[in-house]
């Protein structure tokens, strides 16, 4: 709402919490949305739409959805261009929309169509390297399948290329997608709703994966969220899992299996709970899905805390779902950046939410074996104790590591890897898929992806290392790695071996390194002040190693696959 | 259940136009610089919902005041 100044104040998860009914309701009504008073900033990063047809309605609803989702941008709609004649890269430009309703091509056919289509989206790629989003075709005809197979193609083999899947909207029976009657009016044949679900999945669903953190764990209350009932009162016997909660839980032990991360928090005696999964084989739910059990009588926040460290993740990579609102606020007032879903409304919308929700790593591919490895973590750390020396605890991990130069397939997670690494990213680049494909295909550039796995667990990708030739030296420009291969005593390892190759195949004698500080980074920079032999000088900047290093004597398996 | 129509008729046009409004005031499309196509159909859409009726083609055209907006909202035909 606006201050007494006139200015628009944007609201935070708290008052987020209170629109969650209206934005993530099963019919979304553009009266209440409208209530919320959010408002389109006025400057900022811009979405650039392309389109033949009115994308107003759209538009009208996106700014509530976009500060839900936490991200700033500012649509710029183009004219009105059957021929999509791109005019350059423009000022900006965070991210490209293509929205065309391709009922306004009748006399070309299905080949012509995609065809052009697909050679005018590669001119897009060509002068933009901003995500391109694409909305597909919202129906199910034979024509309409051609086009949105193609546009599926196009976008698996793009680098930063999603669609925007209005096919998936217009099979919701709940109203009809498309309108004739009022496109002489609203300039588009999608109706109404159609509008509002369109930028619920945009905002919701595709500009999440470009502009804001993944979601990589879930923190769990139970008493009336995953059940109907009060473990402390009721007892075991007194809990009831309804069809709701046990379509939530479900759905919670499907994320896990996919490897999102899963913590109890709930204010419950231990035994209790432990009891509980051990005498409810009805649950979906089971304790195995459950990476850290946070019981206690401590606030929600402490639990949340403890959860992220047991997780070695940052709490804004959490998501509460709680039925207290209470809880949920006190927690929110502690954790910057938590995100936060209110169960309080019932396990239906619980659920729809949870759906819904932006930021969960919908298309990530990072996300395998995480919970195997925080139970594995335990292992490790007591091998460490035991072993005499560095050589004898890597011995008992039996590691392997695997390397890949320039894996062309692996574009999407190495962008991962640079854009989502925190504790362990040295320059802190967030190279864009784009800017990954330059050091996957130029001759004065290249990319090393390496894999991890020991006899515990299969942490798979774990480290990608970019660099490019200048001169003599071999710049490493970009050094990521996951949180799930630290405290194992590989990083000298892992960047040895890779360095090896990269000044072998770019023709150096040299390497160097670029850093640069940020707010959480301190072990990237920490390490390479040790490896280096040297302090960093700055905040940011570039530093030379002394000499290439060579192969270390490890017992630890190495293997470059490509 | 009149005075409910107009307090969310009331409500809508505000937040759309982004100005107060007067009880029982009229108001014109043709009196309103930031009443355009888009804020239009906002209005439109927003009545829907929060009415449950339906606006034909035409209506949406001719729909150009609060008193025809009211009309439709109170189930009436719009113009």
């Amino acid at each position: 709402m606006p201050d007494e100044a006139g200015a628009v104040s944007d609201p935070g998860p708290v008052e987020h919490l209170a629109w969650q009914k209206i934005l993530f309701a099963q019919r979304l009504n553009a009266f209440e949305i409208l209530k919320l008073g959010a408002q389109a900033p006025s400057t900022g990063p811009v979405l650039r739409v392309h389109r033949n047809h009115a994308f107003e309605t759209v538009s009208n609803a996106l700014p509530a959805f976009l500060s839900f989702a936490g991200i700033t941008l500012v649509p710029r709609l183009g004219d009105y261009d059957d021929s999509l004649s791109f005019d350059g890269p423009g000022p900006g430009v965070a991210s490209e929309l293509v929205w065309l309703d391709f009922a306004r091509y009748p006399s070309l056919t299905d080949h012509d169509l995609t065809a052009w289509l697909i050679g005018r989206l590669k001119a897009l790629r060509g002068i933009s390297a901003a995500p391109i989003i694409v909305a597909n075709a919202p129906g199910r005809s034979a024509r309409e399948a051609h086009i949105n197979d193609a546009l599926a193609a196009w976008a698996g083999e793009t680098a930063d290329a999603a669609i925007l899947d209005l096919a998936a909207l217009a099979s919701d029976p709940s109203f009809p997608f498309i309108d004739e009657a009022r496109a002489v009016v609203t300039g588009t044949r999608y109706n109404a709703a159609a509008a509002l679900a369109t930028a619920r999945a945009l905002a919701f669903r595709v500009l999440p994966r470009f502009f804001t953190a993944p979601i990589k764990a879930f923190a769990v209350d139970l008493d009336n969220t995953l059940y109907d009932g009060v473990l402390g009162e009721d007892g075991i016997a007194g809990i009831v899992l309804t069809p709701g909660h046990a379509a939530l839980q479900a759905r919670l032990a499907e994320w896990a299996e996919k490897g999102v991360l899963l913590a109890v928090i709930s204010r419950n005696e231990p035994g209790d709970v432990e009891a509980l999964f051990a005498a409810r084989p009805d649950f979906p739910l089971k304790a195995a899905h459950i990476s850290s059990w946070q019981v206690g009588w401590t606030d929600k926040s402490a639990s949340v805390s403890a959860a992220a460290e047991a997780f070695r993740i940052a709490p804004d990579s959490i998501l509460l779902i709680d039925d207290n609102l209470g809880e949920l606020i006190e927690a929110a007032a502690q954790t910057a950046g938590l995100r936060l879903l209110f169960a309080g409304d019932g396990p239906a919308d619980a659920l729809r939410a949870l759906e819904n929700y932006p930021g969960l790593p919908r298309d990530a591919v990072g996300f395998e074996g995480r919970a195997a490895d925080l139970r594995a973590n335990k292992v490790r750390e007591s091998l460490a104790h035991e072993a005499s020396d560095s050589a004898d605890y890597l011995a008992a991990l039996g590691a392997t590591l695997s390397f890949s130069l320039d894996p062309a397939k692996d574009r999407t997670r190495l962008a991962e890897l640079s854009a989502k690494t925190n504790q362990f990213n040295l320059a802190l680049r967030r190279l864009s898929e784009v800017e990954v494909d330059r050091f996957l295909s130029e001759d004065d550039r290249s990319v090393v992806h390496v894999r991890l796995a020991d006899r515990l667990s299969d942490s798979g990708s774990v480290a990608a290392l970019f660099a490019r030739r200048e001169g003599d030296s071999a710049v490493i420009e970009e050094l990521a790695i996951s949180c799930r291969a630290l405290g194992r005593r590989l990083e000298d390892l892992i960047v040895g071996e890779a360095l090896r190759r990269i000044v072998d195949v770019l023709g150096c004698t040299r390497v160097s390194f670029d850093y640069a500080e940020g707010q959480r980074n301190a072990p990237a920079r920490r390490w390479l002040e040790t490896y280096a032999g040297q302090s960093l000088p700055a905040a940011a900047g570039r530093i030379d190693l002394a000499e290439v290093p060579r192969r270390a004597d490890v017992p630890v398996a190495l293997a470059w696959t490509d | 259940m009149t005075s409910d129509v107009d307090t969310t008729l009331a409500e809508i046009l505000s937040a759309v136009l982004k100005r107060p409004l007067a009880p029982g005031e009229t108001v014109r499309r043709t009196d309103e610089p930031t009443w355009d196509s888009l804020r239009h159909l906002e209005i439109i859409f927003a009545i829907e919902a929060a009415f449950g009726v339906s606006f034909s083609p035409e209506e949406i055209a001719a729909a150009n005041d609060l008193s025809a907006l009211r009309s439709k909202a109170l189930g009436h035909d719009a113009a």
